[in-house]
């Protein structure tokens, strides 16, 4: 079994073969740059930063259109350009841009497998240097709204046996044992425990200990195996949105199942709900 | 002799802090002239301590490879 959209992943080797081809640009996409990409990053990569450039800087939101023309603009690139995510934290937040960037219909896309941590592995070039990009006047498509569902959208398949919900969290978050990991606090909801009906594979059981994903037929079984099959549609959610791009790149590209949306409002907003039905095992 | 160990194999595995972080949050909890021994079978996380160390100008003390485990010691200014 072979992955469904291979051109959507590429390798370190592919990306350092097309460092210098100005129909692709590469991103480095980081939960904290000063910890990666300020310290050293791939040659002609330009640095997207997830809390600045692909959230909205005031509500609780994705980027806008026109803010994600502005980004895009930015680094040069027009909706021809072939865009390779990596970063930080094992490619969490590339796949978050990766879906953000599907949702304004971006058309051509890619992840590199293994992200930073592969590309430092094996000992590749990296540099402080800040690559420089003709400015453009990028102008994106309007939303593909149904790469994301929203909390009524959920609310109302609660129960639904054709709709398969993934909670990518650890198995202690959706227990309801703890309700965000210690390290973020201000993350945490009023209840614990997961959204009925939900299936708990934690998003770090689709890679490698490299970071690579894992085979087809491996991801076939893993996913298959808790009921998310290709007949249902499936919604991933997490606690904010990040960790359930990952296995929604994964779902979608990789197994190719035909519906699956990512739930960004996740835990931290359907956890906050008043009156919204819970099971919870802890 | 390291005043305090850190071993970052294990971090970034759930939904944890960034490794450099933790080494930064560790290393400020020591007093002045104290060293942390961090230790590591993850290449991007010994890049980070080094280009870090290098670029704020914290002394290394010491910085060795063990089979797959880097191990690099920082000291507290």
């Amino acid at each position: 079994m072979d992955f469904a959209h291979p051109e959507v992943l590429v390798s370190t080797q592919w990306v350092q073969d097309h460092q210098d081809d100005d129909s692709v640009r590469i991103l480095e996409v980081d939960y904290d740059p000063e910890s990666a990409y300020e310290l050293g990053h791939l040659r002609n990569a330009a640095l997207v930063d997830w809390k600045r450039d692909i959230n909205d800087p005031v509500r609780r939101d994705i980027l806008s259109k026109s803010q994600f023309e502005q980004l895009m603009s930015a680094v040069g690139a027009t909706p021809e350009t072939t865009l390779v995510l990596y970063g930080d934290m094992r490619n969490w937040f590339a796949a978050f841009a990766f879906w953000t960037f599907k949702v304004y219909r971006h058309a051509d896309v890619r992840l590199m497998d293994g992200g930073r941590r592969k590309w430092i592995e094996e000992g590749r070039e990296v540099t402080e240097d800040t690559p420089k990009f003709s400015q453009t006047s990028y102008t994106a498509a309007g939303a593909d709204l149904g790469l994301r569902a929203f909390l009524p959208q959920v609310l109302g398949i609660v129960g639904r046996d054709d709709i398969g919900l993934v909670d990518v969290r650890s198995p202690a978050e959706f227990s309801g044992e703890i309700t965000a990991p210690a390290e973020y606090p201000t993350e945490a909801a009023q209840r614990g425990g997961h959204i009925p009906g939900a299936a708990n594979i934690p998003w770090a059981m689709a890679i490698n200990d490299d970071d690579t994903f894992k085979s087809a037929d491996q991801l076939s079984e893993l996913y298959g195996s808790k009921g998310i099959t290709p007949d249902r549609s499936i919604i991933t959610y997490c606690r904010i949105g990040e960790r359930s791009s990952h296995s929604w790149f994964v779902l979608k590209y990789l197994l190719g199942y035909p519906v699956v949306i990512n739930y960004d409002g996740s835990w931290s907003e359907f956890g906050n709900m008043v009156g919204a039905p819970i099971e919870k095992t802890a | 002799m390291a005043d305090h160990l850190l071993d970052l194999s294990a971090t970034e595995m759930g939904c944890g802090d960034p490794a450099l972080q933790i080494v930064r949050r560790e290393l400020q909890r020591l007093e002045v002239g104290q060293v942390l021994a961090v230790r590591t079978t993850i290449a991007e996380h010994a890049f980070a301590v080094r280009a870090w160390a290098r670029k704020s100008g914290i002394p290394v003390v010491a910085d060795r490879t063990e089979g797959a485990q880097a191990h690099i010691e920082v000291q507290r200014i």
